[in-house]
């Protein structure tokens, strides 16, 4: 097991480092010149080609790419057109986006669960086809969509929410204050609904599954009471499969935060990403690759260790 | 006696031979299709009808949609003879075959029809997009701007004064278009991949699966935004891109294809020294289509809402092209005096992406072996 | 309509002038359509970030607003030599920065020098071309030695100046700290900056000029212009500085939501160029059967709505003098289809546009600019030309425009792009028509237009500083390319911004800056 974790660890490293070279040789690619960027229209040859040699814009590729990744590894590489160290950029962004993934998955959790055992109970059903399209409207509705709809009815019908930005913290973290929590609400509510089917489905098909097993009928068998044998023995197993794969959610996540972000104007790491790629800021966004790589590897490793922990039939040796 | 009557017309030889539901499913079929060749008669759109009477720049269009009716008519034909040869000579027994139980389950599914329903509706929008369309999507109207919907406009006007309608209707050729080829990229990549790694297992297998990790761990926006940036937002650099992201096919196949290999007749079959291209083709891809059926219906349907996505972000179709996603874009400044122009198109994007989800849920349900 | 928005704009003064007495505290909310990037006056050169930099630091010379002509502020005077080579600035005593030390010729000095070297790169060093260097007269006198080539223009000069930064500070934080934590003697202090989310700044409670009203401001970027609409409507916002015409027409028509806007006419200009290097943009044909495919006053009257934006006939926007607008709209080609039609048949039968010709036009992703494209490439397609719109981040449409070495010829057509310029028609005939500027890197004449007798217009215009010398230079030099068709002009824009009704004496500034504080005005805000 233990040989496995830094197998895995190892490949982890692999691929963050194809990945690097991946996106280096896209953003070399890219037409726009971060230092023409930088001038702005109207600047002399001069001054643009100062800003080059700033910037080391102009030494040849293989250079470039190596002070930009061992300057991201001893955390000294400034963002181009920030003026703080990349690693401090993206942390600042950090909790923003993280407070409103987990809010979403919240929102999608609290939802999609009883969704998907109330289908599965009701198999074939009225409630089983109300609750799969409601989930399947979720998923339809292109997010950003669901966040204008969301702002107008309650940022400026019923003025109950503000409408965009992220609200008062403490420390990093706005849901710790009731400011924050309202500013949270919409972003949050038209994220989860980009992971609501796909949970709501899962549990459904876990719980199917589970239902039928053996020892489901042993437990009716046994005379014990329905409400018994579906809270105490079937959902807990169906709760297995699902609880792993919100890990594996994340990439879905992340791309419906930087929808999401844009429209409620949230300050995450999804808005930081269109910026930077829009300013050509090199610096950021091979960082931000990396990180979120880095983040999504992690993520699917303990996945994996959960199935193991879970089922100990499993075993990757 | 009964194929001369088909021949006819397709349904009067069912009734001859007593098959009265099949006989109305048939004539229903060319009710529908020539419900739509009278359409596109007294708009004068038809091929034959439009030539000489409506700008030149029309004409390839509407030709396209001629001829697809056309085929469609002949398939209809076609379909009634074989169906009218196929009752005259059916055996007894009630077919046990996987798919025709497949088949009769889904036709008793509601969720089924309503998700085929929609997609065909959509489908058949986009195929004849002239004939259903009042105009011109791309003619502007300067006098009429933002008008809300009415008798005139059905879904109103936008900034420009076009018409929302004509919009959408051409819009589904796009989503529609862009869908289905980046999943069937998605499929034949994802397949092969899939089908490799299943069944060569060892190396191959262990970088195949690398790779869906690697691909699992890139933040999709990141490339997607790098490439249009570098490539420009053409329809081909969308469909390859989405192509490429969209690989999640190789791992069902891959625990299709694994769960197959183990089965005794495989085994049976290289013994006897079947070779592996003929193993696979006959024998393991049959089982595997069905998670593919379902996949790529459900792979349309996140593909359509990524183009949406991208074209609201401003990197997908060039305008003056119609695009629901597009629509989007350009109506969110609008959003407080224009309401409908947002409204309609996020409603079809949400409407064909839950058909063809729908859909797939259903053939999920129906096709599970289990579920017997 | 000109009565309409002079109507208006009166409205708008009216209405911030009047009303209940001003007060001390509060506290402003300013959105931007754009991110900040930089707070250091040194470097900053889009229009954004000047809004916070104006609040933080004084400038040497500011701009009154009715005359247009420059008006002391960190210069209480200033006198400009015969030769117009010296130009010397007396320097208010008693400024202090934020920190406490004194403002003195020193830190104009080192601002100054620092901008027009070029060894440090900044973006701003264009704009102090003429600059040879700043001498120390004494502790509150400095000389601005002017180039040779610029003396004449040396009182035109004064007016393009930039926040004073205090140089022992400066060199102390180092230029990238100071970027982010600005210190400067304005009539707000820096606070903080939460990167994506705000900049607040505070009340500089000693400040020379007089103390602000405010207690504090917000600024605020958001980038959707939907979101930053409904943030005004409800009050979460008290100006934006962008309102896109539909929504400034429904403010103004309900008073009730309580959205004031006001507008200045902005001297811009928006037009589609086309590329004189190769056909089919080099065929005046061509660039007749374009002009004459749509209707460019319809289309940009349906996108402005005749509030935001008007027709342009000509560069020069109305409000500079030798804009000759009453002539030149006579010249404008009008909308013909037929001739349109007739002229591409033509064009495509001798070949100058090859058979399966897809004209495209590039734009920068503004929304405004790609309507307007939008529009163009449908009639180009009504008339039998097949074209779409690729609209392009800012990066990659320069790099286009500025053309390689590679490929000198350029890989457009058609593009449409626009120009503000200072209040001289100099900098707008020159910069995109004059033969210098069609250079292969970051010259602007995108068309690469060569007219001898243009050059020689403009160029003679630019020895005098007599108006009636050159006035009809220039009309007769915009006379020739509009005839010929660079650009087909589009419109010039007219700034418009959404303030609520608790917001008083703020006015917009015809170089769209966002003054809080100044000679001329001090902003208050009503109670919650």
């Amino acid at each position: 097991m233990f040989a496995y974790i830094i197998r895995r660890i190892l490949q982890m490293f692999i691929v963050l480092f194809g990945l690097s070279v991946l996106v280096f040789i896209m953003l070399k690619l890219t037409p726009g010149d971060p230092a023409v960027i930088m001038a702005g229209l109207g600047a002399t040859p001069e001054t643009v080609q100062s800003i080059r040699e700033k910037l080391g814009l102009d030494r040849p590729w293989h250079e470039q790419y190596w002070r930009l990744v061992s300057g991201l590894f001893n955390g000294e590489l400034q963002a181009m057109t920030y003026h703080v160290p990349v690693w401090q950029i993206i942390f600042e962004r950090l909790p923003a986006t993280v407070e409103l993934g987990l809010f979403a998955l919240l929102i999608a959790l609290i939802v999609s669960i009883p969704a998907g055992l109330l289908s599965a109970i009701f198999r074939n059903t009225l409630v089983d086809y109300g609750v799969t399209t409601i989930a399947l409207m979720g998923i339809s509705m292109p997010v950003f969509w669901t966040a204008l709809i969301l702002m107008i009815i309650f940022g400026v019908t019923f003025r109950v929410l503000p409408i965009s930005g992220r609200g008062a913290t403490i420390g990093a973290w706005s849901f710790l204050t009731l400011d924050g929590l309202r500013h949270l609400v919409i972003p949050s509510l038209a994220l989860s609904s980009v992971l609501m089917a796909m949970n709501a489905r899962l549990t459904r098909a876990s719980m199917l599954e589970v239902l039928r097993q053996e020892y489901i009928k042993t437990a009716r068998a046994k005379g014990l009471k329905e409400s018994v044998v579906l809270l105490k023995h079937a959902f807990r197993n169906a709760m297995a499969p699902v609880l792993t794969n919100i890990g594996l959610q994340i990439n879905t996540l992340f791309a419906g935060a930087v929808l999401t972000e844009t429209t409620t104007a949230w300050p995450g790491m999804g808005r930081l990403m269109v910026e930077a790629i829009n300013r050509r800021d090199m610096a950021v966004v091979l960082g931000l690759a990396l990180f979120l790589a880095a983040v999504a590897q992690v993520l699917y490793l303990l996945v994996d260790l959960m199935y193991v922990w879970i089922d100990p039939r499993i075993s990757y040796d | 006696m009964a194929y001369i009557l088909s021949l006819l017309f397709p349904g009067l030889g069912h009734l001859l031979l007593r098959a009265y539901r099949r006989a109305l499913f048939f004539s229903l079929l060319m009710l529908i299709h020539g419900g739509i060749l009278a359409l596109a008669v007294i708009k004068g759109r038809l091929g034959w009808v439009a030539v000489g009477k409506v700008p030149e720049r029309y004409l390839p269009g509407y030709w396209l949609s001629t001829w697809i009716l056309v085929g469609f008519f002949v398939l209809i034909w076609i379909w009634a003879i074989f169906d009218v040869y196929r009752l005259l000579h059916r055996k007894e027994e009630r077919g046990q075959s996987y798919w025709q139980i497949v088949w009769r389950r889904f036709k008793k599914d509601a969720k089924g029809i309503t998700g085929a329903s929609i997609v065909l509706v959509m489908l058949y929008l986009a195929l004849f997009s002239p004939f259903f369309a009042q105009g011109d999507p791309i003619k502007m109207n300067f006098t009429a701007i933002r008008q809300p919907p009415s008798l005139k406009y059905p879904f109103g006007t936008d900034h420009f004064g076009r018409n929302i309608l004509d919009r959408v209707i051409y819009g589904a050729r796009t989503a529609l278009g862009i869908g289905a080829v980046a999943t069937l990229l998605n499929m034949i990549f994802g397949g092969i991949l899939g089908l490799i790694g299943g069944f060569y297992r060892g190396v191959a297998d262990a970088i195949i699966m690398r790779f869906l990790e690697i691909l699992n761990s890139i933040p999709f926006f990141l490339f997607a935004l790098l490439a249009v940036s570098i490539f420009g937002s053409d329809p081909i650099t969308l469909m390859i891109v989405l192509g490429i992201f969209g690989l999640q096919p190789a791992r069902i196949i891959r625990s299709e294809v694994l769960s197959v290999r183990e089965e005794d007749y495989i085994t049976a079959a290289r013994a006897i020294g079947v070779s592996t291209w003929r193993l696979i083709f006959r024998h393991v891809m049959p089982n595997a289509i069905a998670s593919l059926l379902v996949t790529t219906t459900m792979s349309i349907g996140v593909n359509i809402i990524v183009i949406a996505g991208l074209s609201y972000l401003g990197l997908g179709i060039k305008p003056p092209t119609p695009d629901w996603g597009y629509m989007l874009h350009e109506s969110q400044e609008f959003f407080r005096v224009a309401w409908w122009m947002a409204v309609f198109p996020g409603f079809f994007i949400a409407l064909t992406v839950f058909g063809f989800n729908i859909l797939g849920d259903s053939l999920r349900d129906v096709m599970d072996p289990r579920l017997k | 309509m000109r009565k309409f928005l002079l109507f208006v704009a009166v409205l708008g003064l009216a209405v911030a002038g009047m009303a209940a007495e001003p007060r001390y505290g509060g506290t402003l909310v300013i959105a931007s359509s754009q991110t900040f990037k930089d707070l250091d006056p040194r470097v900053c050169n889009d229009v954004y970030s000047m809004y916070v930099i104006n609040a933080i630091f004084d400038e040497l010379v500011t701009l009154d607003p009715k005359t247009l002509k420059p008006a002391p502020y960190v210069a209480e005077s200033w006198e400009i030599s015969e030769d117009g080579r010296e130009i010397v600035f007396y320097i208010r005593k008693g400024i202090k920065f934020h920190n406490g030390e004194p403002l003195t010729a020193e830190d104009v000095a080192f601002t100054f020098n620092w901008i027009a070297d070029p060894k440090n790169a900044s973006p701003n060093q264009t704009e102090y071309e003429w600059l040879e260097k700043v001498e120390i007269i004494d502790d509150y006198t400095v000389k601005f030695i002017v180039k040779e080539e610029w003396a004449p223009f040396a009182p035109a000069l004064t007016m393009e100046t930039t926040g004073i930064v205090p140089k022992d500070t400066v060199l102390e934080m180092g230029d990238e700290a100071f970027n982010v934590n600005p210190v400067g003697s304005g009539p707000f202090k820096f606070v903080e900056w939460k990167r994506g989310e705000y900049i607040k700044v505070v009340r500089n409670e000693d400040y020379w000029l007089t103390k602000p009203y405010l207690d504090e401001i917000i600024f605020r970027p958001i980038p959707e212009l939907a979101t930053m609409m409904l943030e005004l409507e409800t009050g979460g916002i008290d100006i934006a500085d962008n309102v896109p015409a539909q929504d400034a027409k429904r403010f103004m028509e309900h008073p009730e939501l309580g959205v004031v806007i006001q507008q200045v006419p902005s001297l811009s200009y928006f037009y589609l160029g086309f590329n004189f290097s190769k056909p089919p943009s080099n065929d005046i044909r061509f660039r007749k059967a374009v002009y004459m495919s749509f209707d460019a006053t319809a289309a940009v009257d349906a996108v402005f709505q005749n509030l935001t934006g008007i027709r342009a006939y000509g560069p020069l926007p109305p409000a500079l003098w030798a804009n000759d607008r009453e002539y030149l709209k006579t010249i404008a080609l009008q909308e013909d289809d037929e001739k349109a039609k007739a002229l591409f048949a033509e064009l495509k039968e001798e070949g100058v546009i090859p058979p399966d010709y897809t004209a495209i036009i590039y734009c920068p992703p503004d929304p405004r600019r790609i309507q307007i494209s939008t529009v163009i490439a449908t009639n180009l397609i009504e008339n039998g030309i097949n074209a779409e719109v690729q609209p392009l981040d800012w990066g990659p449409y320069l790099d286009l425009l500025y053309r390689s070495e590679e490929n000198p010829e350029g890989e457009y057509d058609m593009y449409v792009i626009g120009w503000s310029g200072g209040p001289d028609p100099y900098n707008f005939l020159y910069f995109l028509f004059h033969s210098d500027n069609a250079t292969v890197g970051t010259a602007n004449n995108f068309s690469f237009y060569k007219n001898e007798r243009v050059d020689t217009l403009i160029q003679y215009a630019n020895t005098t500083l007599d108006v009636d010398i050159r006035e009809p230079l220039y009309i007769a030099a915009q006379r020739i390319i509009v005839k010929d068709i660079v650009h087909i002009p589009l419109y010039h824009y007219i700034e418009t911004r959404g303030v609520r009704t608790r917001v008083h004496d703020y006015y917009v500034s015809p170089v769209a800056a966002m003054e809080i504080v100044s000679p001329f005005n001090n902003v208050w805000v009503e109670e919650e």
